[in-house]
């Protein structure tokens, strides 16, 4: 049973679920989404840049390659997964690549040098686009279409780490670029970037999760 | 001034537009890469157009108690397009080995392949046993092939290595043709620690797959060793081996491993030829015992050290009659060959 209502300015979805007499109440805070929404929408220019970058770099360096390094012998793929995943369990592998993707791939490697400087989440970024360019060239066209799926997603989880990483990075060096009309200080900006640097991670954690069940899908298969 | 017309186009778009130019921002990329891949334009990599499996090269023998050096050779060759010579040389048996006083097997595997069109691409060999706490070292790897190291290769490079792996595969050596070689050699001194108790079967299998381009197409050949080490169970009349005529065994008698029991089925007159070469500075003995009595032997070969035990019988029934080989002193590997004629 679903039941809709407003209270104040924010609007909850209540679910009840009647079973056994017991009462469970789910509230969603929808102003969250909502927010994180409105994060998107407000740096929607730079992930449609970032999109184009990455997703272009894979493209370019792929189509390089095949002129530079004319693709060798196919002798078998071993899936980028630790070692200890592959062993595991179905829902510990989805949960062990969910993890290490947003910990390290996205984090680590792609956020967090941004928050120093920038364009390194940019860098950062594009490096993991010459990389999986390099390695989708050189796969055959059955392998290519089982790992496309799993690229999209989790590229789309980068440029958003990247985006991220970046608005964090440029609040503190010119808040003014970011916060035009709000006259914000580096500080204030700095703590704001931070809001927004976390809404901006919702949708790499959906991203990633949804990545992660599509990866071990396709392991599964392969 | 392009940028900035750019720019100035970009903050005048909608966002609706812009809902646009972040789909397109994916699709375009990813769709293009997509046609390049499936239309050909992004050329397909090569791949193994025929894999050759070579029949498998089996060595098996008694699980000896004390120290043997067997020094065995099992040869593998494959001579068509590429000349493959491969073999496994079956160095000792080790009790109390240095590696946490583990039995333990020496053994030294070489490879040479000479190509004459077309060039080698690598060379993996893979260690399997299925006995888990098993394991197999491979030294000297970590020096890179040089020639006065226990791990050796001319025009190959090491692109992946693994010893001590626990499950299955207990070790593996991948390598690399440099400059497209025509020939190439391999040595590699594995040691197989088996830690299982003394009175288990044990295999391993290495599995050795050379992978070549023949101008035309890319092949591998793979070719299995199975080393085998079978626990001594024929030490009495009740759990004596089967043999039969024409065949010969080897087997291993020392310390509390004293007697060898073999059986076979034979008629009434024929007559039966049974010849015991003992190792060097050991005494065996030779017993030939009839169907019925287990105690007292039909025939008999007594010598003293280093001579050559014989036994010739004409039986007076039909029956499993039984041959002992016993232990008077020493130890090592005997050769116990049976015929017989009617």
């Amino acid at each position: 049973m679903l039941e809709c209502c407003s209270i104040g300015d924010k609007q909850k979805v209540i679910i009840r679920s009647y079973e056994h007499s017991s009462v469970l109440v789910f509230v969603l805070d929808l102003s969250f989404v909502k927010s994180c929404l409105n994060a998107v929408s407000r740096r929607k220019e730079a992930v449609a840049i970032l999109n184009l970058l990455f997703f272009g770099c894979v493209f370019l360096v792929a189509v390089i390659a095949q002129f530079v390094f004319p693709p060798a012998l196919f002798s078998g793929w071993s899936p980028a997964v630790p070692e200890v995943l592959l062993g595991s369990g179905l829902i510990f592998m989805v949960v062990g690549i969910f993890l290490f993707n947003l910990a390290f791939s996205a984090f680590v490697f792609v956020t967090l040098p941004g928050f120093a400087f920038f364009p390194l989440s940019v860098g950062f970024l594009l490096f993991r686009a010459v990389l999986w360019g390099l390695l989708l060239y050189a796969v055959p066209s059955w392998l290519f279409l089982f790992l496309l799926p799993t690229v999209v997603l989790e590229g789309e989880a980068y440029v958003f780490a990247g985006v991220a990483g970046a608005v964090v990075g440029v609040s503190w060096i010119k808040p003014n670029m970011l916060y035009r009309e709000e006259g914000l200080s580096k500080v204030e900006a700095f703590r704001k970037a931070l809001m927004e640097c976390l809404r901006l991670y919702v949708f790499v954690v959906f991203f990633l999760f949804i990545a992660a069940v599509v990866e071990t899908a396709s392991l599964m298969v392969i | 001034m392009t940028v900035l017309t750019c720019v100035s186009t970009l903050r005048s778009l909608s966002g609706r537009e812009w809902k646009v130019l972040l789909m397109i921002s994916i699709v375009a990329p990813v769709g293009l890469l997509t046609t390049f891949k499936l239309t050909g334009i992004l050329k397909e990599p090569a791949t193994i157009s025929e894999t050759i499996t070579l029949e498998t090269i089996q060595w098996e023998f008694e699980r000896p108690t004390f120290l043997v050096d067997f020094m065995d050779n099992v040869e593998g060759s494959y001579n068509n397009e590429i000349s493959i010579n491969q073999s496994i040389f079956i160095y000792h048996y080790i009790p109390e080995s240095w590696y946490g006083g583990s039995h333990a097997l020496q053994l030294n595997l070489s490879l040479s392949a000479v190509l004459e069109e077309g060039h080698l691409e690598n060379i993996n060999v893979t260690f399997l046993d299925a006995f888990l706490e098993s394991s197999v070292t491979i030294p000297d790897l970590k020096f890179g092939g040089k020639n006065d190291t226990d791990a050796v290769w001319d025009n190959l490079a090491a692109t992946a290595y693994r010893d001590w792996l626990q499950g299955v595969e207990k070790a593996f050596v991948n390598l690399k043709g440099v400059n497209c070689p025509r020939t190439v050699y391999l040595r590699l001194s594995p040691a197989w620690i088996l830690r299982s108790p003394h009175n288990q079967t044990q295999q391993l299998t290495v599995r050795v797959e050379v992978t070549y381009f023949n101008g035309t197409l890319y092949k591998k050949a793979v070719q299995s060793f199975q080393l085998k080490l079978v626990a001594d169970v024929n030490n009495s009349f009740e759990t004596a081996e089967e043999i039969s005529s024409g065949e010969s065994e080897r087997h291993f008698l020392g310390g509390d491993d004293r007697q060898d029991f073999y059986k076979i089925y034979l008629t009434d007159g024929e007559t039966i030829n049974v010849t015991m070469l003992p190792p060097v500075g050991s005494d065996f003995d030779l017993f030939l015992y009839d169907p019925v009595d287990k105690i007292n032997s039909v025939a008999n070969s007594t010598y003293g050290p280093n001579v050559i035990e014989h036994i010739e019988y004409t039986v007076d029934s039909a029956g499993w009659w039984f041959i002992k080989v016993w232990n008077s002193g020493g130890s090592g590997i005997y050769t116990l060959t049976l015929t017989t004629s009617a």
